[in-house]
């Protein structure tokens, strides 16, 4: 009952990972282009929930790792900005956002 | 924390699990977004209780709000009907996956060593100090201000990429 009521970085850390470990099962078994980059998104917020639990956890005052976190919040945006616009595309193109459709390599 | 907060922590972390899991197994691509932005905020809200405004604050901004926006865009753009209702998996691999999940939970779970945080809070571990947002819109302005410069900079050839992609015709149908 203590470990369940007394909430602290092993609690954050868990949850982190089931969020990876869903996202991450999402990007292995979906079809659909769109839903992997959710997958993706939610795979990052669980690295983010990790990293921010870090950093106040082992280093409360100096927050590097909250800097750290927001970066990474920053880059995962552009990333999955990016590819929208290339799945977009690549729809435009072939018709279809079904990446076993779309799984040529050839241009 | 208290018997009150673990209990609204839990609620909170259920349904980013929750979201998280539906937008995967969803059938429906809009309905997957709408659950993906469930879990979005979910997190957003765990950063507060993690005593980081600054983070919940663009947590829920750029990935909740604004990755939502996106992929609902994305979603009526490509919005043919056999698209958003299409079958999202394979079930041999599914089953294989979910099996082969598990085991890497119970693998990382014995790899942080259970309980060893148990009486762990932010208020001990840190002596009580709990960086303001001030501090750290300091910290980023001064100390990092080079590197957030540049992610600025960077977000903003993004934008711009974002819309040159979206204009090229890559061969094939015109």
């Amino acid at each position: 009952m203590d470990f369940l009521f007394n909430i602290g970085m092993y609690h954050f850390l868990l949850l982190g990972l089931f969020l990876f470990l869903i996202g991450l099962l999402g990007t292995i078994i979906s079809k659909n282009l769109l839903r992997i980059l959710i997958s993706l998104e939610i795979m990052f917020c669980g690295i983010t929930l990790n990293l921010a639990t870090f950093s106040v956890y082992s280093d409360g005052t100096h927050f590097k790792g909250e800097i750290l976190a927001l970066f990474v919040m920053v880059m995962v945006s552009v990333h999955i900005a990016v590819g929208v616009a290339i799945m977009l595309n690549i729809h435009g193109f072939k018709g279809t956002v079904d990446v076993e459709e779309i799984g040529e390599l050839k241009g | 924390m208290d018997k009150l907060q673990a209990i609204i922590f839990y609620i909170v972390a259920l349904a980013a699990v929750v979201g998280a899991f539906r937008a995967v197994f969803t059938r429906k691509i809009f309905y997957s977004v709408l659950y993906a932005f469930m879990s979005f905020i979910a997190v957003g809200l765990l950063f507060f209780a993690l005593e980081l405004p600054y983070l919940g604050v663009v947590q829920l901004a750029l990935c909740g709000v604004g990755m939502t926006v996106l992929f609902v865009f994305a979603i009526a753009l490509t919005g043919k009907k056999d698209e958003i209702i299409s079958p999202i998996v394979h079930r041999p691999r599914t089953y294989l996956s979910i099996i082969g999940l598990l085991l890497l939970t119970g693998i990382l779970a014995c790899f942080f060593r259970v309980g060893s945080f148990m009486s762990d809070n932010i208020a001990q571990t840190t002596n009580g100090v709990i960086p303001s947002t001030k501090a750290i819109s300091a910290e980023l302005f001064m100390s990092y201000g080079a590197p957030f410069v540049f992610s600025g900079l960077f977000f903003l050839a993004v934008i711009l990429g974002f819309g040159v992609i979206l204009s090229m015709k890559i061969g094939g149908k015109k």
